[in-house]
């Protein structure tokens, strides 16, 4: 069976909680998305706001778009023309183009509110790209290090989400969290190490199907 | 009596080149497709092929030996009809291997400015009985005839039987109300309708809002449906909407179930159609990809021995498990009802 090594300090995940690192690294990795050649499909969409949250609010992360690409920061005043909920997994695979979208939000993992016409146009707008990010990474970066931020990713993307749970069913609230002293947050860690470890397998098996070359196209 | 089965081709859907590629590689006979304009039955935000995308597209199929059917299947309205005529020019052009039409006059120009361009009745022209049939294919030419949802497929065996053309049903996918073509719901409401503009339910007139847990959907400021938290939910439409009739709350026009033929496929096989169409052009290449591979199997299996063909549990829930509503049906095609 697939092992994937956890990383020896799963509490170094805990300091992308805050919104400014969580901010950036989803505007890197649109950024890379919508390289020049690809600022063209963004133009339906250029002047509007939208806001990804997480349903308990703790993450916002606020995205507007122009002439020169998207903006990606945590906090705004601004009211956005779309609103998009769902967790942490939902809204990256939403952005990045990970899962089928439509069966995200008729799961109800992800909810679109305010303007549904910009909404459905950004959805598809990602649909149509015709882009495999892990080979672009990898083309860019070389394969190691690609794998390795890739993996680093997704389990930073796992651990906050984790964490987020386990903060959640604790009834700890937002800002109590980083008054956990170092032992409790490994602590609480460490006693669901097990189950994170199986879903880190499970993201590098989905992982790895991307990886692997379609099936051939049978003969009619 | 020996029965003959024939193996239909699968006719994929694809809004847009990361889909067409999925279907194609996961085993698809044939894609159809829409240009970015009102001329095709999903005109929605974002959706469909530019002339160049529709070029590669076809590009990427043919060196793959699959087809790519272009789909000019609404009608246009009285003022302007040069966006469906140069949609068929440009299908025709790029060597598209057919073009799928509802609308007379359409039909008439195809036959007309493109006669080696095959012409497929969609069904969107509504037409389900053999004579109907047999109009269009004087008038016009047609090769192949995509009937609607509402026949038996004891009705759709007499008329494979009876017709000359090339007979394609649906397969799996969303469910119209069964009227193809001529359903006034959306317009009603919206202002906007499948048949003239391509879209039911356009995206302007559609609102999400949700307190606590609970999922109000509205079309034009009208509350169509009302989801209880963690209830699945899908794109709202009219025909699908919960309301309020004869003291009880219901979907009084139609449930919200999935169309999904893999059970009946030996006597969909026996009935001698040529083509299963898979409906969502509107969805991503992910679930292009699921569905055409859960298909191209379930074909194969049934084709190599049609008499011990049972539908696999797994294909089953893969289906369900990307379908709008999580359920599914065998429509009209198992029904009494027409
Ligand atoms: S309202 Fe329903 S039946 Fe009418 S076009 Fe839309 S989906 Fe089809």
């Amino acid at each position: 069976m697939l092992k994937l090594k956890i990383l020896p300090q799963p509490e170094v995940f805990l300091q992308l909680l805050p919104g400014m690192l969580q901010a950036q690294t989803l505007e890197l990795l649109l950024g890379h998305i919508f390289t020049s050649s690809r600022q063209k499909y963004l133009q339906p969409i250029s002047g509007k706001r939208f806001l990804f949250r997480t349903p308990d609010g703790e993450i916002e992360l606020f995205m507007c778009v122009d002439h020169l690409g998207i903006h990606i920061q945590p906090h705004t005043q601004e009211v956005p023309d779309v609103t998009i909920s769902g967790d942490l997994m939902a809204l990256t695979a939403l952005c990045l183009g990970l899962e089928d979208t439509d069966s995200l939000f008729f799961s109800r993992r992800l909810l679109l509110t305010g303007d549904t016409s910009t909404g459905l146009m950004f959805k598809n707008i990602l649909a149509n790209l015709d882009f495999d990010l892990c080979a672009e990474l990898e083309l860019k970066l070389g394969k190691h290090t690609a794998d390795m931020l890739w993996r680093m990713a997704t389990q930073a993307i796992n651990a906050v989400e984790f964490f987020d749970q386990q903060v959640a069913r604790a009834g700890i609230v937002v800002g109590e969290r980083f008054g956990l002293s170092p032992v409790e947050k490994v602590k609480s860690l460490e006693t669901q190490l097990h189950s994170l470890n199986e879903k880190h397998v499970a993201l590098k098996q989905r992982l790895e199907r991307r990886h692997r070359p379609d099936r051939a196209k049978q003969a009619a | 009596m020996t029965t003959d089965y024939r193996k239909p081709e699968l006719v994929c859907p694809a809004g847009n080149l990361p889909a067409l590629k999925a279907a194609v590689d996961a085993g698809g006979d044939t894609v159809y497709l829409g240009f970015r304009n009102a001329s095709n039955a999903r005109n929605f935000e974002g959706l469909n092929f530019s002339r160049e995308e529709v070029e590669e597209g076809i590009q990427y199929a043919h060196d793959r030996n699959a087809r790519v059917f272009v789909a000019v299947n609404t009608s246009p309205g009285p003022r302007n009809i040069s966006p469906w005529t140069s949609s068929i020019d440009i299908a025709s052009e790029l060597g598209a291997d057919a073009v799928i039409i509802s609308d007379i006059a359409l039909l008439a120009y195809a036959k007309e400015n493109h006669p080696n361009l095959r012409r497929h009745l969609s069904v969107q022209a509504s037409a389900g009985n053999y004579e109907a049939l047999e109009f269009y294919a004087r008038e016009f030419g047609i090769q192949r005839a995509v009937l609607p949802r509402i026949l038996t497929l004891d009705a759709i065996r007499e008329i494979c039987s009876k017709s000359s053309l090339e007979i394609e049903i649906f397969a799996s996918g969303g469910l119209c109300v069964m009227a193809e073509g001529r359903c006034w719901l959306s317009s009603y409401i919206t202002g906007d309708s499948p048949n003239m503009n391509g879209v039911c339910s356009p995206a302007h007139a559609v609102r999400f809002e949700q307190e606590n847990g609970t999922l109000d959907v509205k079309l034009d400021g009208m509350l169509i449906n009302k989801f209880a938290p963690d209830e699945a939910a899908a794109y709202p439409t009219l025909c699908k909407g919960r309301f309020e009739a004869g003291g009880k709350t219901g979907h009084v026009m139609e449930a919200p179930y999935s169309l999904n033929t893999l059970e009946v496929l030996p006597e969909i096989f026996a009935a001698g159609v040529h083509g299963l169409k898979i409906e969502g052009r509107q969805r991503s290449k992910h679930y292009v990809r699921s569905v055409v591979s859960t298909w191209r199997e379930a074909v194969d299996v049934c084709a190599s021995d049609p008499h011990g063909y049972v539908a696999k549990k797994e294909w089953m829930a893969s289906l369900n498990a990307t379908s709008e509503g999580g359920a599914h049906t065998t429509g009209a095609y198992e029904d009494d009802w027409r």
